[in-house]
């Protein structure tokens, strides 16, 4: 049992781990101790101190969707999409229930909602408290500001009045042909006037600094107001719920359908002559149509983030499947005539270092043209073209470490097939190709590995669902709450492709004549 | 003579490579050896010689410059599984069973044979090299001398005209180089089959062979000369060893080996 959990983490890549298994059976606990603190906990805390870094650094820079959301703001937003993905799912299930099943959970919703609203109404009304306790704190606090403010007011008015009254006398008495008195009078007016301006900044500085004042709210009015949000959304869903096992429900649509089915064909047996029999049955006919569409339909469900990361997985090995057919039997080609491979040479340095970027647009054109009509097409254009653009982006690899596995067959080996004169076909499938095999896989895992990265490029430009769709909508969005979204992406790209390419080392390690493998 | 003391015949047989200049230059040059039915030759000389070029053109797995090489009335021209070989290295491949490794070439071999038959063959033969419980045993849980077994069976089960053996136990131990001599003896014994050994090993050539051919050293290697070993067969190491004849023959063969290593050192000293 240890040694076959030690040999199937060798396989999988994780050998990191095995001191864990070996101190679980107790095997020189010190030597396994100090090989998981060097090679299992620094490297977490290293993990642990970037999110630390992050954390202090985040919140540092503002944009326009808000700060740079921290990890717990991210972790936040992990639940949200969680919890989006859980109500859709529950819609959908409401929608096609049906009979006594959807009587009980109609009740059981409603239940829940009445308890709801109750909760919410208390609420309400504690946060109203709330708010007019904070509203009287906040007012007795500016209180003091207000009046300093009110006073220099109403000083300055007075202020103001005084001059222009002294200097509105002093002008009437001014004779005409006082120069002299007329200069001081300017001098006097703009001296008056300097000082009014002064006083009237002062005044605004003084109402900015007011309208900065203010005090924290409390963390009850806080908790509060979270809490009245998240009770307002789930008052919501409940009520959509309800809607999807009441009137919005399938089976109760074909029952009233039926309904009106039934009362035309009674209306039907009992017409005759000018009662219209023909308008009757077009009528009964297109009831019968209406019903059949009803029981084919089902709730229109937006994609969730899962519903994504399962469509681009799809979306990656569609495109790393196309890119295995065609590059390993070029591959192979390669490998064994040096004339086909000095032929293809030019086509490979053409186009392999083209971008996904260029490829996208033309495939979509192309794959466009031989799709004429996407809704009835049984695969989505946006998704084949991102699908064709990955394996394009990703033969490369497999093909040039196919044809160096076939080039590179052992001599010894190929003696052995001349000398038992195999033809082609054994010559292939009996020593080059499973010579090659661990080359070939090797060339398959670094594909996987571009493939998942072009995927997302790919799906961000053609707007084909998938993860990239979804990065797309949320930039799109705006809101600091998708800025955080589109962080839970990029840890979910990660994961998923760290999984694929452990994926790809088994499959190396099953093909390559390992021990590990061979006595597992 | 008749066509069965004339089985093998390498005839002026010629291999040149070109130098850096493109001028043809011959390692082995109007080579003339004959086999007759049934025998074991040993082909020695100093490494370099050619030996193995003389056996790689014999196997067809090397062109021919000029000369010829004509089995059993035949005319050899590229390889077959009518002159099988033992590697140096063992050759197997990695990801077949000792049993599908031997089963590839019998495959070929006895293309009307029923698929049992064909199973019977391979495990009469691995059986035969003293593998008869390691059939379902890969390349890389076997051991050197073990690998170089089923190299062996591989080959004789092709029910060669004439088995090739290129330094068969070079790679090996002593102890396993002796045993595998007696491996193959047998084998050659039962399936009274023609051989063409290689080897830089005086003993192994005197105890196996019934004829040695020794090497002058290359470029132009050739044959040298040809000693007879007249003990019949099958021999027994102990009383080889202490035959009257044994060590003037041994002394025969290690003194043209050295004089060749004197020749090389100083091409035109006279000795």
């Amino acid at each position: 049992m240890k040694f076959k959990l030690i040999k199937s983490l060798d396989v999988a890549g994780l050998s990191v781990f095995e001191p864990v298994v070996r101190l679980l059976w107790g095997e020189e606990p010190k030597v396994q101790i100090k090989k998981i603190g060097l090679y299992i906990v620094i490297p977490l805390l290293v993990f642990i101190s970037f999110l630390l870094v992050w954390d202090f650094m985040g919140p540092r820079h503002k944009t326009k969707s808000g700060e740079v959301p921290t990890p717990k703001v991210v972790l936040d937003a992990y639940k949200k999409i969680v919890l989006f993905h859980d109500q859709e799912y529950a819609k959908l299930d409401d929608y096609n229930r049906e009979g006594e099943d959807r009587v009980a959970h109609l009740t059981e919703v409603e239940s829940r909602l009445r308890i709801v609203r109750d909760v919410l109404g208390q609420i309400r009304i504690a946060l109203e408290d709330a708010e007019n306790q904070f509203q009287e704190k906040l007012a007795k606090y500016l209180k003091p500001y207000q009046q300093v403010v009110a006073e220099k007011q109403k000083d300055y008015q007075a202020r103001k009045a005084e001059v222009e009254g002294k200097l509105i006398t002093w002008g009437k008495q001014l004779d005409v042909n006082d120069k002299e008195g007329k200069k001081d009078y300017i001098k006097a007016v703009a001296l008056a006037k300097r000082e009014f301006e002064k006083n009237e900044k002062h005044l605004k500085v003084l109402r900015t600094e007011l309208a900065d004042k203010k005090i924290n709210e409390s963390p009850e009015l806080v908790t509060l107001r979270l809490q009245q949000t998240k009770l307002e959304q789930e008052e919501q869903f409940l009520v959509k719920r309800i809607s999807y096992l009441s009137r919005a429900n399938r089976s109760l649509k074909i029952e009233a359908a039926e309904t009106i089915l039934g009362d035309q064909l009674a209306n039907l047996s009992n017409a005759y002559g000018d009662e219209g029999v023909y308008g009757l049955t077009l009528n009964i006919l297109n009831s019968q149509e209406r019903i059949e569409k009803i029981k084919k339909s089902s709730y229109a469900k937006p994609p969730t983030f899962f519903d994504q990361i399962w469509t681009s997985i799809k979306c990656v090995f569609t495109g790393f499947l196309i890119a295995t057919f065609i590059a390993i039997p070029l591959g192979i080609l390669c490998g064994l005539s040096s004339v086909f491979m000095a032929s293809m040479m030019p086509l490979i340095s053409l186009f392999k270092p083209v971008s996904p970027i260029v490829w996208l647009p033309i495939v979509f054109i192309i794959v466009g043209g031989f799709i004429t009509n996407p809704e009835e097409a049984f695969i989505s254009p946006a998704f084949l073209s991102t699908a064709i653009t990955v394996a394009l982006c990703s033969l490369w690899p497999t093909l040039v470490n196919t044809a160096l596995g076939v080039a590179s067959v052992e001599n010894d080996h190929l003696n052995v097939a001349r000398m038992l004169r195999l033809n082609l076909w054994d010559r292939l499938t009996k020593i080059i190709i499973p010579s090659s095999l661990p080359l070939i896989f090797a060339g398959l895992r670094i594909s996987l590995g571009v493939g998942w990265m072009v995927l997302i490029a790919g799906e961000l430009l053609s707007s084909s669902p998938g993860l990239g769709k979804f990065v797309w909508d949320m930039f799109n969005n705006g809101s600091s709450e998708t800025f955080a979204q589109m962080f839970v992406v990029v840890f979910f790209v990660g994961i998923i492709g760290f999984l694929l390419d452990r994926l790809m080392v088994i499959m190396q390690k099953l093909v390559s004549f390992d021990e590990a493998v061979s006595t597992l | 003579m008749s066509a069965k003391n004339r089985y093998l015949e390498l005839f002026k047989l010629t291999k040149a490579y070109p130098n850096r200049f493109g001028e043809e230059v011959p390692v082995v040059k109007d080579f003339d050896l004959i086999l007759k039915r049934g025998e074991l030759v040993s082909l020695i000389g100093h490494s370099g010689c050619g030996k193995s070029t003389v056996l790689t053109m014999v196997a067809g797995l090397n062109s021919i410059t000029s000369g010829g090489i004509v089995l059993d009335g035949h005319e050899v021209s590229g390889p077959g599984p009518d002159r099988s070989v033992v590697f140096q290295a063992p050759c197997l491949l990695d990801w077949m069973t000792a049993l599908q490794n031997v089963k590839l070439g019998v495959d070929r071999c006895y293309p009307h044979a029923s698929h049992s038959e064909r199973f019977q063959i391979c495990e009469y033969y691995l059986s035969a090299v003293g593998l008869g419980d390691y059939l379902d045993k890969y390349p890389r849980e076997l051991s050197g001398g073990m690998q170089q077994r089923v190299g062996i069976a591989r080959a004789v089960a092709l029910k060669p005209k004439l088995l090739l053996l290129d330094e068969p136990f070079g790679r090996l131990d002593s102890l396993t180089r002796l045993e595998l001599q007696e491996v193959i003896l047998n084998l050659i014994e039962r399936e009274k089959l023609t051989s063409l050994l290689i080897t830089h090993d005086v003993d192994e050539a005197l105890f196996m062979s019934d004829q040695v051919c020794m090497m002058t050293n290359g470029p132009n290697a050739k044959v040298g000369s040809m000693v007879k070993i007249p003990h019949p067969k099958p021999r027994d190491r102990q009383e080889f060893i202490n035959d009257k004849d044994y060590f003037g023959l041994r002394a025969k063969l290690v003194r043209f080996l050295s004089e060749q290593e004197k020749l090389k050192l100083a091409p035109n000293a006279v000795i």
